[in-house]
């Protein structure tokens, strides 16, 4: 993969002839550059071009979302924790393994899913399976699955009961009520539970479990207003869940109410999370984004879906979409080996791999372009070869031997010991005063700095001494040193102006090479940035992290890219100025 | 005279090439006979009475449970073996029985053990092979690749030129090792063919870009314009007239991925990611842990820095040949495949 | 057509050409850049810089080699959590005494156990304070309880100890009482290893991602200071500590990765405690590790604790299932030379799985020594020879052939199994090597896919091997190998009904003989943890607890 490609980024036809006399043109045009009049234009291409570079970006990032899906499919490995090679008897139950499988929606499928389930749909299917005589274990499962269910089986339940009018199977609808119905806390009539006595039960109570009603008991209870209160919350069963989710999360609920309901809820889903009043902020949304997650891979088990949801849950209810989803929002979910959100894990680390790689960035930038164009003014002699043949084996170093060789030398284990080897600050970096911290961080800084930016040097070098090579050998560098301009001016005035902008360009394509070359340097240097965190990730396969870390990576590129856009609008006139294209 | 100064001066211009090419020669010699230099089993031998040829290379299940040290401490009277220049296997940890992990450059480890007691120089020549062969190898699946998605999107284009460079901007905006790591660490696998598999599919966007301009530019040159008009077919035009001119940039692009994939392949070794097969990073990551074993970390890295470097300058010289006579910037500039 | 001068001298340019023809102003906005990246990289990495670390005498640095994660003990298991936390920052209702492993009261001053070991009570300490002024009291126990059995919190292998325990409530003002389904005895040292946490703090919210969990609020000797990640955590002595205070005010536990770096430190005194050196950096006389600047300095201890390596062998597979065969392979593995040369010498062979240092352990049992022909004549035996000379043993047409798991993350298994397998090989078996993280290891053991998997077990002092080794645990237990051994299985039941220690120890020793000769796997080694501890400190002694912090006091005289 070779980075020439990269340049040509367009391949429309305009770029291709660059011979035109640019020095004069655009020389007659800065002088005019001051009228507001042709301002408009100009600002309009910029922003022209930024539209159609964040259009790039959402499609980009679709693809983003695409590979990193596949990537984590790939390895479709249920989050298990438990450090590496050392055992204690025990792990992680059943319930906990399936509470995750369903919060990274692993029982949902791929792409399309054309059964997208809700309630309704869940509890005909347990009910015709209860029905299935052949097969005892699915009957089996279907009893304990209905159960489960509780309050939500209704109206189903009812209207099968009184269908079935006699055998097994009427048998096995009136246990399963019973349960639902003792569980719930209904209170039995004479005679016990059975298939007349349950529908006429659902016939009876059967308004108090519509919607309305059912809200105006959980605001009651919010509110703490006399009432049937939490007693008659728990009769309602599961189906009062959606509207106790919809309170929790609602936005103006009070601190005190937001207990009532993670209590009841509590209580009834067996998931207890309680949000205590007077929690500090984190703990609150902590809480409440626990039960979001829970609604959000439960929800189709509490409520029907209308035919316009389940149309575009065809699409909405899958694995992929979910990611998505989270990835366009920035939830990564929670990092397995690090037990917080993947935003803060990320977050943390930022910072200090961007501050390097900029660092980098700028130091190859100062260093290689004066050192591109001096090669390129001496070009064909004996110090631009020396230069380049260097160049060039500064290019085939990876960086790996670089660090070690560095560390080697320079950190003391067989030279003097002139820089750090590892981490960012001193032990006892705490002591500092702010200036000799500052200056504790560069010395640690120094070396993965070097290492960093060594490689990036040498291409700019080349590419600049190539762009300028190209632009020295034109006419109009001939035609102002003709003019009496000192060489000197020519060069670095009317050259470099037109040979920088390729370079210019590859800032944004750098990045990604800088992040790369991040990951093995910060694991070297023991530098607590992104690349190190990415590292971290594959060796305990915390796959979230993972992701997270690439995408990030993917989102600093593009923003990189659109930089190199604006750098180049900036210093490429002809773009800014249509009439200017040949 | 002027004739000959000429000559000469060519010569001595490219002399880094010639220089570069005799050592990938070597080192391409050396992954070939990789058996015969370093093995844990003889060339030729007679043991027991019975006659093995080459067995190192075709591991007979009689010797399969011997090794050199073995064999020549086992040996009857009539028998006789011709051992290779190092008696040691790539992955042999316990020659003979003995076990003798980090022992210095000398004797009897030419270039000394590393921390489990293989032979270090045994690694180096093997590690050759690993780094050709990926190198190679996943070069020809992603120019392949290249190849292919760049025509269509070049010849056709419209949909499938669209899909294609978006396909393309997705990928770069990657930084691509650490993909590749992902990628590695997901599998899991500890195949050599594995890590050919994945840098092939990761590096096919830069090269596709390129074979996608040139197959535009070509597409619209006069003579390609004149065959159409003659009334050749689509697959005749690309044949025989787009394609030959589009794959020169593809050679250059190839010849630095070459350098870029052998980097790659040693900076997943380095990174503890690589399988149970010898490789140079893999001598690297053992040399890290403890930087006094200076023996592990030097020759690896010269050996990678200076394979690495050949393959630049070859390319380097191949960019020069197939550039003469453009004038556009675009041709100057050359590759980089920084990790 | 002359130049357009500067019309008046700018701070910046008025071309930009003029960046690179007026090199000093450029390099002096580029110096201001410089500065500025550097700001971001100390707000990125040195939040609060100017904190003093105060290192003086009554500071103790610990060398971690690992972050942990988070610090919340209940919710996942992790070395260096435990080793922060537990009984430093967090108590336990009962302590073990790290020097005579006895049971001592702690935050539970007494309790009683009932004749039928079904119910426990214990009676709280009254006068204990959490570090935030609130009081201790029973709610912080039975919410600790709670939420250790509460299946939504990922406390698996903490809960698995408790298995049985069936209600647990307040009864008195100060006293709590757990029932059990059905007799136990170890529920005491499971105990010793439960951290009560307080409820008003991590009651509020989904325990399993609390804020909290980062900033621990406990009743232990130690409070929480400061944890800056990738830096350090910093422990402070709490002043108003119910029992005796240590002697010391700080303990700082130092992030440092490499190894390498660690030991440079060490070299300029600026750690006190090296938990973990490696064995190469101990090996021979011109050793890192014995040379004069750090001997001055340090002490080098070296403890066996209470780990072990094995190989686990999977029964269901039916190459495995003669004696013989078994007792082959553990004999064709020159541990001894392993230990010498790659642990250098700072591990032991070990013929079973209770610990060395412990009374259960038979120190009259040798290992199985290494002997190719032995091992070569018993497979014979068993009926495994090379029939059509390919190098591999075979049986019935059936090649000897196995698959060998190693765990990804494992450096020490990337070492050891090219020695595993090429003398596998020099003997006629054919080993594959699969490797697999380890989440998917553990889901292979549980399901049983496996042939062999190398794992290095840890255990607390009180070992109970039921779970390892009794046949019931073949499903849902860490029998993974589904090793059945109806002796095995008395004995091990009867040694969790023995209160009596001394009579445990004795029928352990007996378990332990079994074992041998029955190999359910291969035990390889009990690797030594080689420490080095600083002579500025004393009562600073490894244990199977680990290290004492709390005991550390500085010597008279030193600096």
């Amino acid at each position: 993969m070779s980075r020439r490609d990269r340049t040509d980024d367009r391949g429309e036809m305009s770029r291709r002839d660059r011979t035109d006399d640019r020095g004069e043109m655009s020389r007659r045009d800065r002088t005019d550059d001051r009228s507001n009049k042709r301002r408009w234009p100009e600002i309009w291409m910029v922003v022209r071009g930024l539209i159609r570079r964040l259009g790039m970006g959402a499609a980009a990032l679709f693809g983003i979302s695409l590979v990193t899906f596949f990537l984590v499919n790939l390895a479709a490995r249920q989050p298990e924790v438990g450090a590496a090679g050392t055992l204690r008897p025990g792990g992680m139950s059943a319930e906990e393994r399936e509470n995750l499988r369903r919060t990274f929606g692993l029982d949902l499928p791929v792409f399309i899913n054309l059964h997208v389930m809700d309630r309704g749909r869940r509890v005909r299917k347990l009910l015709v399976d209860l029905a299935d005589s052949k097969h005892p274990a699915k009957v089996h499962r279907a009893e304990a699955a209905l159960v489960r269910f509780g309050t939500l089986a209704f109206p189903e339940l009812a209207k099968h009961l009184k269908k079935a009018q006699s055998g097994s199977v009427r048998v096995r609808l009136e246990r399963v009520a019973r349960s639902i119905l003792t569980h719930a806390g209904w209170v039995a009539p004479v005679g016990g539970w059975r298939g007349d006595a349950v529908v006429a039960w659902w016939q009876d109570k059967e308004p108090r479990f519509h919607q309305g009603a059912i809200e105006r008991v959980v605001a009651d209870v919010g509110a703490g207003r006399p009432g049937p209160g939490e007693y008659g919350l728990m009769r309602l069963g599961r189906r009062a869940v959606p509207a106790l989710i919809g309170a929790l999360l609602a936005r103006g609920a009070s601190a005190v109410a937001r207990q009532r309901y993670s209590l009841a809820l509590g209580r009834i889903t067996g998931h207890r999370i309680l949000c205590e009043p007077g929690a500090p902020k984190p703990e609150l949304r902590a809480c409440l984004g626990s039960w979001k997650d829970y609604w959000r891979s439960q929800e189709t088990r509490y409520r029907d879906l209308s035919s316009w949801e389940r149309f575009a849950g065809v699409v909405t209810r899958t694995r992929y979409f979910r990611w998505l989803a989270r990835m366009v929002t920035g939830d990564f979910g929670a990092s397995s080996y690090y037990r917080r959100r993947v935003w803060d894990v990320i977050m943390d680390r930022l910072p200090v791999t961007v501050a390097l790689s900029l660092a980098a960035l700028i130091l190859a930038y100062l260093i290689a372009v004066p050192v591109g164009v001096w090669s390129a003014s001496r070009r064909g002699g004996w110090p631009d070869r020396v230069l380049g043949s260097s160049l060039l084996v500064l290019y085939a170093m990876p960086s790996y031997v670089v660090a070690l060789a560095l560390i080697l030398f320079l950190g003391g284990i067989r030279g003097p010991a002139l820089f750090p080897t590892s981490g960012l600050h001193s032990l006892s970096a705490g002591d500092y005063p702010w200036g000799s911290g500052v200056l504790d961080l560069i010395w640690h800084a120094a070396l993965p700095v070097l290492c960093l930016c060594y490689g990036t040097l040498a291409v700019i070098a080349r590419y600049q001494r190539a762009s300028m090579a190209n632009v020295l050998g034109q006419e109009f560098i001939l035609a102002a040193r003709s003019r009496g301009i000192p060489a000197r001016r020519v060069l670095w005035r009317h050259g470099l102006r037109n040979g920088i902008i390729p370079v210019v360009n590859l800032l944004g394509l750098e990045l990604p090479q800088l992040v790369s070359g991040a990951v093995i340097v910060e694991t070297i240097f023991d530098i607590p940035g992104m690349g190190n965190l990415a590292m971290i990730a594959i060796w305990h396969r915390d796959l979230n992290v993972l992701m997270g870390v690439i995408t990030v990576a993917a989102l600093f590129t593009l923003v990189g890219l659109a930089l190199g856009d604006l750098l180049t609008l900036w210093a490429d006139p002809r773009i800014r100025r249509p009439e200017a294209r040949t | 005279m002027t004739g000959l100064f000429e000559a000469i001066r060519r010569l001595w211009a490219g002399r880094f090439q010639a220089v570069a090419l005799v050592f990938l020669g070597l080192v391409a010699t050396t992954a070939v006979l990789a058996d015969c230099l370093a093995s844990d089993l003889p060339i030729v031998t007679r043991y027991h009475g019975t006659f093995y040829v080459l067995p190192n290379m075709f591991r007979p299940g009689a010797l399969r449970r011997l090794d050199n040290q073995t064999i020549a401490r086992t040996m009857a009277k009539s028998d006789w073996a011709l051992y290779p220049l190092i008696r040691y296997g790539p992955n042999e940890t316990m020659p003979g029985g003995s076990l003798s992990p980090y022992a210095h450059p000398g004797r009897p480890h030419l270039l000394g053990t590393d921390d489990v007691g293989r032979d270090v120089a045994a690694q180096l020549i093997h590690g050759s092979r690993t780094a050709l062969v990926v190198g190679g190898l996943s070069v020809l699946i992603y120019s392949l690749i290249a190849l292919l998605l760049g025509a269509a999107a070049g010849y056709l284009g419209g949909v499938v030129d669209r899909a294609v460079a978006w396909a393309v901007a997705v990928l770069l905006t990657f930084p691509t090792l650490l993909l590749i790591l992902a990628f590695q660490a997901v599998t899991g696998s500890g195949s050599l063919w594995t890590l050919v598999a994945i840098i092939g599919l990761s590096g096919w966007a830069g090269p596709a870009r390129l074979v996608r301009a040139e197959v535009m530019a070509v597409k619209a040159r006069p003579h390609v314009l004149a065959a159409r008009a003659a009334g050749a077919g689509h697959l005749r035009l690309l044949a025989v007239h787009i394609l030959p001119e589009a794959v020169t940039p593809l050679l250059v692009s190839a010849t630095f991925g070459v350098a870029w994939a052998i980097l790659a392949e040693s900076a997943v070794s380095f990174l503890g990611l690589g399988g149970g097969y010898a490789s140079w990073g893999r001598l690297l990551a053992a040399g890290r842990t403890d930087l006094s074993a200076w023996w592990l970390v030097s020759f690896a890295g010269i050996a990678l820095v200076l394979t690495v470097l050949s393959v630049g300058a070859l390319a380097d010289g191949i960019q020069d040949l197939a550039g003469a006579g453009r004038s556009s910037y675009r041709r100057a500039p050359d590759a980089a495949f920084h990790l | 057509m002359g130049e357009t001068t500067c019309k008046e001298s700018s701070l910046f340019f008025d071309r930009w050409e003029d960046l690179f023809s007026r090199p000093f102003r450029t390099y002096g906005h580029v110096g201001i850049a410089l500065l500025a990246v550097a700001g971001l990289l100390l707000q990125g990495g040195c939040r609060g810089c100017g904190h003093p670390a105060h290192r003086n005498r009554l500071t103790l640095v610990v060398h971690m080699g690992a972050e942990p994660p988070h610090l919340n003990p209940l919710i996942q298991e992790d070395m260096w959590l435990k080793r922060i936390v537990t009984n430093n920052v967090f108590e336990t209702l009962i302590r073990r005494d790290p020097k005579t492993y006895r049971l001592k009261p702690n935050l539970a001053r007494k309790w009683t156990l009932s004749v039928d070991g079904r119910t426990l009570d214990l009676w709280l300490r009254s006068g204990v304070h959490w570090h935030d002024g609130q009081a201790f009291g029973p709610k912080d126990v039975l919410f600790t309880f709670d939420r250790l059995m509460d299946p939504t919190v990922t406390a698996g292998s903490a809960r698995a100890a408790f298995v049985g325990l069936q209600s647990w409530k307040q009864v008195g003002p100060n006293q709590v009482r757990l029932r059990f389904s059905k007799s136990t005895t170890r529920v005491l040292e499971a105990l010793a290893y439960l951290d009560i946490l307080p409820r008003h703090i991590y009651g509020r919210g989904d325990l399993n991602h609390l804020a909290a969990n980062d900033r621990p609020v406990g009743t232990g000797p130690f409070r929480f200071d400061r944890w800056k990640r990738g830096e350090f955590i910093r422990l402070r002595r709490n002043e108003s500590y119910w029992g005796r205070k240590p002697a010391i005010t700080t303990v700082l536990y130092r992030v440092i990765r490499s190894r390498q770096k660690a030991f440079e430190l060490a070299r300029a005194g600026k750690i006190d405690l090296l938990p973990r050196i490696l064995p190469r950096q101990a090996c021979g006389v011109d050793a890192p590790a014995r040379q004069p600047v750090i001997a001055k300095q340090y002490r080098l201890v070296v403890f066996y604790p209470v780990q072990y390596h094995s190989i686990i062998i999977n029964f269901k597979n039916p190459i495995f299932s003669d004696r013989r065969v078994r007792q082959a392979l553990a004999m064709l593995l020159n541990r001894k030379l392993i230990a010498d040369k790659i642990y250098c010498g700072f591990a032991k062979v070990i013929s079973g799985p209770y610990w060395i240092g412990g009374a259960s352990y038979d120190h009259h049992i040798a290992p199985w020594p290494y002997d190719p022909q032995r091992a070569a004549a018993l497979l014979a035996q068993a009926g495994w020879r090379d029939t059509d000379g390919d190098g591999i043993l075979d049986r019935q047409g059936k090649p000897f052939r196995f698959v060998y798991l190693r765990i990804a993350e494992s450096a020490m298994q990337a070492k050891l199994i090219p020695l595993f397998r090429e003398a596998f090989r020099k003997a006629g078996l054919d080993m594959q090597v699969h490797v697999a993280s380890w989440p998917d290891v553990l889901a292979k053991l549980r399901h049983h896919q496996f042939d062999m998997v190398d794992l290095n077990w840890v255990s607390d002092y009180g070992q109970d091997l039921f779970q390892l080794y009794h046949s019931s645990q073949c499903n849902g237990g860490s029998n993974y190998g589904c090793y059945r051994n109806a002796e095995v299985d008395r004995l091990l039941e009867q040694a969790r009904q023995t209160r009596s220690p001394k009579e445990r120890h004795a029928i352990e020793r007996k378990i332990h003989g079994l074992l041998h000769q029955d190999l359910p796997g291969i035990f390889l080694f009990n690797g030594a943890s080689i420490s080095l501890v600083s002579r500025r400190f004393a009562g600073l002694e490894p244990s199977a607890e680990w290290f004492s912090v709390r005991d550390a006091r500085p010597v008279q005289g030193a600096k």
